[in-house]
């Protein structure tokens, strides 16, 4: 029997496995902090963030995702890395871990670092890693791009408030919607000891904006704010739910971005669902559609869905659904409506909204001004009036536009779920005419 | 009779006349030829009023171009004291944001942004403009200047983003770039902020421009010429083995981090398009010059 010897993994090994094991972790943006660099050391942070790269699957590759290590104590029945698993495990140096950051960095390959690890003995002890890490980072490499590390739930509090003043945002994963899907999915995880550290991230940026107002230049703590992660799919909870919680961590934690990773089928486990059509790419696109308008447009989650509709609509995005059950709210004159009112017309967004209300202070604007400023006119016409104007006459029926919408070939992403066909009827045919001797007369 | 005096006018070659501002407005139009640079644009915009030209009738245009029958050339000799009043005029009645804006679309490739700037300052000036200069969208050259300065910001962004450099022996960065419009000057701050105590290089070959920056000191631009041109070629043929090194790992991580799952070329298409895809290192294939 010949011996398998383990040794030393290359480099490039270890970042094979650790790369592949962060990759569900979908939280990827680099903005939200503004920081010039000192002129003694290396890198810059741009608020609005760069998107360096996009991966096959379409997502933006802007910072270096990799795990500390993917050993792990704890046994949650979705993960890859998971202790029951048999997978080859790997663990990074701190040196590693920077020397490729800083190299990647030059290049200019990424915009900084994303650091989540598996839990190695205990958490404070794997928050302790992390920390170290950052801190040679920022130290002794003087690196000041952006950072983004993940809390480790059930550490130390001292450990999360040291490495909340080195880092750029500071992010804990909520992993499931509710306490009963996580009990289930996730045993050694529980929601108390989720939410602590958010409450104590959030509290320490609240002090921090006064000490900053005080002293410009005082150390800041996590500048980026704070986010997280749900995934969808993977229990049974419905839109409502997901939205509700999403809605009550944006008021009662401050967070700045909730994502939403569609469940991918990664380990054969009976807790698990069978998903036989794929990840739920329409749910998680929807989900993200409704959290925008949370942010962005000022809906709320009960305007949106209900306990009666607890799901969204498979053929119409959220904004279009709400704006077809509310046609008492319509038509908009464009002209005289306030800011408020123009955001929920489907085919004006907030940039468009923002262009009409500066625009119309300097003259009257009309269907040809608002296309070329670049209000989606095929969405919007059915809701806008211009001057007391429509653009075509259009009768404000609820299946009449919902047909009319669907018509001019809403793409719907991903070959959602189903629908390939329609009712047919005899006025589809755009020649029929009443009188078949007219059609003779033509031809003649 | 004004065809003669200004077929006359053309055969003596003598450009400067008197104005016609009492015959057939609708026929006659001014045109202010100007070279293709910000100082020339604007030195064109001061001489039309400096000329007092009727600014319906004015044309602004970049080089030459198709000539017109029945319109005066004006040739405007660029001059910077000129140019910076425009510019100073601009930044304190429209604002910081305006300037920026028309700087941009100075940089885009379109033979007409001459007169979308030189008619954007004219109705600014004029007055009929509330609040923002760049907000009066309902105006079509208003709205030109602000097209033309959002493709250039795009076209500068992306650059920042889609740019790989290479080190070279000596430990220089050295980047290649091939942009739609001139931005060399843009994104040259960002970088040199960025990595303060490195000496790299910025290569636009389609303009045959390069910002350089040494470790510890100010950037600045070049224009390059042939010999230049080509040593620039061959530096980039001298990598180092830590490049190759690198460059190989980035691949990989690029190729790990993608869920088969979730696979969307068409998304990735949109998001990055193939004509960004010529100098980055992990988009080469096998036998690709740029892979290493």
């Amino acid at each position: 029997m010949s011996l398998q010897i383990a040794t030393e993994m290359s480099l490039m090994e270890k970042l094979e496995i650790l790369s592949d094991a962060a990759k569900y972790d979908v939280a990827c943006t680099s903005s939200g902090s503004e920081r010039k660099g000192d002129g003694k050391g290396i890198g810059n942070t741009i608020k609005a963030g760069i998107c360096h790269s996009f991966a096959g699957d379409g997502r933006c590759i802007s910072l270096l995702k990799i795990l500390f290590t993917n050993e792990c104590a704890y046994d949650c029945k979705y993960c890859l890395n998971r202790c029951s698993n048999d997978v080859p495990r790997a663990t990074f140096t701190p040196d590693e871990v920077c020397r490729l950051t800083i190299e990647f960095y030059r290049r200019n390959y990424i915009e900084g670092l994303f650091l989540s690890s598996g839990i190695l003995y205990n958490p404070t002890y794997t928050m302790g890693l992390i920390y170290q890490t950052v801190y040679k980072l920022r130290h002794e490499y003087h690196f000041q791009g952006y950072v983004h590390i993940k809390a480790i739930p059930g550490a130390d509090p001292e450990v999360i408030r040291l490495a909340g003043f080195e880092v750029d945002r500071m992010s804990i994963n909520l992993e499931l919607p509710t306490a009963e899907g996580l009990s289930r999915l996730a045993p050694n995880k529980h929601r108390k000891t989720i939410l602590a550290p958010m409450r104590q991230i959030q509290n320490g940026i609240t002090v921090n904006k006064d000490e900053l107002a005080l002293y410009r230049y005082a150390p800041q703590f996590v500048p980026a704010g704070q986010s997280t992660q749900m995934i969808i799919g993977a229990t049974p909870e419905n839109d409502y739910q997901i939205l509700s919680v999403a809605e009550s961590l944006y008021q009662k934690f401050a967070l700045k971005r909730v994502f939403y990773s569609a469940f991918v089928h990664v380990n054969e486990d009976k807790a698990l669902p069978a998903l036989p059509g794929g990840p739920p790419l329409l749910r998680e696109h929807r989900l993200y559609q409704a959290d925008w308008l949370m942010r962005f447009y000022g809906f709320e989650a009960n305007e949106l869905l209900s306990e009666e509709r607890p799901d969204f609509n498979i053929l119409l995005d959220p904004k279009a659904d709400w704006a077809l059950r509310h046609l008492e709210e319509f038509p908009v004159e464009i002209n005289r409506a306030s800011y408020e009112r123009l955001l929920r017309v489907p085919g004006i967004g907030v940039k468009s909204a923002q262009r009409i209300v500066q625009a119309r202070r300097s003259s009257m604007l009309d269907f040809g001004h608002l296309k070329k400023i670049g209000v989606v006119l095929k969405r919007a016409l059915y809701f806008i009036t211009c001057n007391g104007r429509m653009m075509y006459p259009v009768r404000l029926d609820e299946d009449y536009i919902t047909r009319q919408m669907l018509d001019c070939k809403e793409r719907l992403p991903f070959d959602a779920d189903g629908v390939t066909y329609r009712q047919l009827s005899l006025f589809d045919d755009r020649n029929f005419v009443m009188d078949q001797n007219q059609m003779i007369q033509k031809v003649v | 009779m004004t065809v003669t005096v200004l077929i006359s006018m053309a055969v003596t070659g003598c450009m400067k006349r008197q104005s016609l501002s009492g015959m057939e407005g609708g026929m006659e139009e001014t045109i202010l030829v100007c070279e293709d640079s910000i100082e020339g644009v604007l030195t064109a915009v001061y001489c039309a009023y400096e000329w007092k030209l009727n600014h319906n009738e004015t044309r602004v245009q970049i080089g030459e171009a198709d000539l017109c029958m029945f319109a005066v050339y004006r040739e405007v000799k660029t001059d910077s004291w000129r140019a910076g009043r425009v510019a100073a005029t601009i930044r304190k009645r429209f604002g910081e944001e305006a300037w920026e804006d028309i700087c941009h679309a100075l940089a885009a490739e379109d033979p007409e942004k001459g007169q979308a700037v030189y008619q954007t300052i004219v109705a600014g000036i004029s007055g009929k403009v509330r609040g923002r200069l760049m907000g009066a969208l309902a105006n079509d050259d208003v709205r030109r200047v602000f097209e033309l300065s959002r493709h250039v910001y795009n076209e500068a962004h992306r650059m920042k983003q889609f740019l790989r450099f290479r080190e070279v022996e000596g430990g220089i960065l050295f980047a290649r770039i091939e942009p739609d419009a001139d931005v060399a000057a843009l994104i040259m701050p960002h970088f040199a902020d960025r990595f303060p105590l490195e000496n790299f290089v910025i290569a636009d070959t389609r303009r045959a421009v390069a910002g350089i920056h040494a470790a510890g000191k100010d950037w600045f631009l070049i224009r390059m010429d042939i010999e230049t041109a080509e040593q620039m070629e061959s530096m980039e043929e001298h990598y180092t083995e830590q490049e190759r090194e690198m460059a190989e790992l980035f691949r990989h991580f690029c190729h790990t981090i993608s869920i088969r799952e979730r696979n969307n070329l068409r998304l990735q298409q949109q998001f990055l398009p193939l004509k960004y895809r010529g100098f980055m290192t992990e988009f080469a294939k096998k036998d690709d010059k740029m892979r290493l």
